[in-house]
């Protein structure tokens, strides 16, 4: 059936959501590290913004379409990618757009900048059988989105739902297949959201560009800004933590005060920083041990050597270290786009504040997402996209 | 057997504290350590909060989490906030209380019905030494002979706890109090899957191979976290628990039936059923 097949990719894996609703089996919740980027793609595409899409960074990712004409929109700190026709016809396209890969094309979707993340989203979802209702790949515990690991090339990723009979459609998360249609037209946001200080530079540049002259090519001239910015540190909301006073008022203090350095022990269960030492208080027993307690993504807990760790989409649901506080839903994406050598800034906010913040951010994600213009390409259509044309109007479907 | 839920005539509980985990999570920590009355308290509180009538009252409610000595309340803040999941709680833990100032007929109307869970009686090979690398140390450490320790072992019924590390994990406990002793010093990187483990006056079992602390007292031969079940996890904070040693031939014969493709549950069940015959 129709679908992508992965040519190249080296952290990839399928996420949506996540899986609230089995924490007290001890499941952690998963899903996409920046749901925003996820949400937009998916608006951009047609698909529920809690469908499932590839989450990829590390460099790029390199998909084939098989059997049928797929469309694709990516989102993410990006610079440009390339489609290239059965025939050898480039097309350049931008992130925060969508594009129509016919089936023998193959994508090569852009390396995020620096330690960011790519959200590429497809018409008609993922048609893969969702655990415990879904996509999301728990790397660690070793189920969900593609048999728990990473994309590797030769998998193939069917896309919508095809022709499967109605029991197995059961078993499928993907949406009904809409045959990807050129004539539609493909579309852009007209605003990306900020990504994190480091990348912010690049989301003006790109969503500022209506036209895309294809000799323009080169990603690395577009990440000057985002160069010349990546000394400033990424600044997240924290609400004090249900362990805030096993800390002294110092270490609270300096929790704030610091530029905290993002070490290599980053991956999708957390991310250890480095700094001072933030010191417990250790009196009548609020150390930094505790009897275990619920954990949440965004959680930053502090053993006892000082050192913060934030927690992430596929961290345990309980913990036994005490918590100095959380990351806000809205800036904890922000940490999607951050790894090592990157710099992070605690800010304290109030929970009423962090609520506010949360729903100020859910509808400005929800504006952003219906703010789209049609795509004006300048040049003549490629063989490509003929050839992709031939095929969606064809009956050559049958064996999709 | 004792009360769990009525330390006494008066209300001595210690005042909950309500913390908030984020701008979608409040804990309400009923105790300022983990004690089995506490842990009682934390079952006795999530059973309320969702109980039919009260998850209907409580929009952008999403899940509850117990644990050792608090309850974590995931909500959507795009509906509702921490002061009313709050509100919430705080009623909640008001009828808990008014139903154990009830007289004792009373109760067992009302609230006590809820108390309970399902019990389990796990088979458990102390057996082969590959399945128990630390029951010499630990008989040793407490001054017992390998026997004594698994004869303790073997003779409480634990309460489940909290699920929760890995997918399906129960932490167990109280265990007999002569069986209490820390974690091992040095943590193992690769601890086998469905081993038992003793630590901390509680018991766990590792539902898949993981690094871990606990010392390995033996191991059991039914799956407890399979994903090709409904539900994929065995047990459920408020369960009970007993161990039962097996011997190697009932180990492998267990081990067949599940190999054959029978569900975990299914097959403790008919081991519940053959013990309490023999």
């Amino acid at each position: 059936m129709t679908g992508l097949r992965v040519v190249r990719a080296s952290f990839a894996t399928l996420q949506d959501q996540g899986r609230a609703h089995h924490r007290s089996l001890g499941v952690p919740v998963s899903g996409m590290l920046d749901p925003a980027a996820g949400h937009l793609a998916n608006a951009l595409v047609g698909s529920a913004p809690g469908a499932a899409v590839i989450e990829y960074r590390l460099g790029p990712l390199v998909l084939e379409a098989v059997g049928g004409a797929v469309r694709i929109a990516l989102v993410g700190p990006l610079g440009r990618s390339s489609l290239v026709g059965a025939q050898g016809a480039i097309t350049y396209f931008d992130a925060h757009e969508t594009i129509v890969v016919p089936p023998g094309a193959q994508v090569t979707c852009a390396a995020p900048a620096g330690n960011g993340c790519g959200y590429l989203a497809v018409a008609g979802g993922f048609c893969i059988r969702p655990v415990l209702a879904s996509l999301a790949t728990t790397l660690n515990a070793g189920f969900g989105g593609l048999g728990g690991r990473l994309l590797a090339p030769h998998d193939h990723l069917p896309v919508g739902l095809g022709d499967r009979d109605k029991a197995s459609d059961r078993e499928c998360d993907g949406d009904e297949y809409r045959p990807a249609d050129p004539a539609a037209g493909d579309v852009r946001l007209l605003h990306a959201p900020a990504y994190g200080a480091a990348h912010d530079g690049v989301t003006s540049t790109s969503a500022g560009s209506a036209a895309h002259p294809a000799k323009e090519g080169c990603p690395e001239a577009k990440f000057a800004t985002c160069r010349a910015t990546a000394d400033k540190a990424v600044t997240v909301r924290v609400v004090p933590g249900p362990q805030f006073d096993h800390f002294t008022v110092d270490a609270k203090n300096l929790a704030q005060e610091t530029t905290w350095q993002v070490t290599p022990a980053v991956d999708r269960m957390g991310m250890r920083l480095a700094g001072p030492a933030l010191e417990h208080g250790n009196d009548a027993g609020r150390g930094a041990n505790i009897d275990s307690d619920g954990m949440c993504p965004g959680a930053i807990q502090v053993p006892a050597d000082g050192q913060p760790i934030v927690l992430l989409a596929d961290c345990q649901t309980t913990g036994g270290y005490a918590k100095l506080g959380v990351v806000i839903g809205p800036d904890l994406r922000r940490l999607a786009h951050v790894g090592p050598g990157d710099r992070v800034q605690f800010a304290f906010v109030t929970p009423r504040v962090a609520v506010e913040a949360a729903r100020d951010w859910a509808s400005h994600v929800a504006t952003l997402a219906t703010q789209t213009a049609p795509i004006v390409r300048t040049r003549a259509p490629t063989t490509a996209d003929l050839l992709g044309a031939n095929l969606i109007s064809g009956v050559t479907f049958a064996e999709a | 057997m004792t009360d769990l839920l009525s330390p006494g005539s008066e209300n001595t509980w210690p005042a909950p504290r309500f913390l908030p985990l984020g701008e979608a999570a409040l804990t309400v920590e009923l105790g300022p350590a983990y004690t089995p009355e506490i842990n009682a308290r934390v079952d006795a509180l999530a059973r309320a909060l969702t109980s039919p009538d009260a998850a209907a009252i409580s929009a952008g409610f999403i899940e509850v989490l117990p644990t050792l000595r608090s309850l974590t309340i995931f909500f959507d803040c795009l509906v509702t906030d921490h002061d009313a999941v709050r509100a919430l709680a705080q009623a909640a833990l008001e009828r808990i209380d008014t139903a154990q100032r009830a007289p004792e007929t009373q109760r067992e109307a009302q609230g006590e019905a809820r108390e309970g869970g399902r019990t389990w009686c796990v088979p458990v090979c102390y057996e082969q030494s590959e399945f128990a690398p630390d029951l010499g140390a630990v008989a040793a450490t407490l001054g017992l002979s390998p026997q004594e320790v698994v004869a303790r072992h073997t003779s409480v019924t634990l309460r489940v706890l909290m699920v929760g590390f890995l997918p399906g994990l129960p932490y167990l406990g109280p265990v007999d109090p002569t069986l209490v002793l820390p974690r091992r010093a040095a943590p193992r990187t690769h601890v086998p899957a469905l081993s038992v483990g003793l630590a901390a006056g509680m018991s766990v079992i590792y539902p898949r191979a993981s690094p871990g602390g606990w010392h390995l007292l033996g191991r059991t031969p039914v799956p407890i976290f399979d994903l090709d079940h409904e539900p994929p996890g065995v047990f459920a904070a408020g369960d009970h628990l007993t161990f039962r040693a097996v011997s190697m031939a009932k180990y492998q014969e267990l081990a067949d039936r599940v190999a054959a493709g029978e569900p975990g549950a299914a097959v403790l069940a008919d081991f519940a059923q053959d013990e309490a015959v023999a």
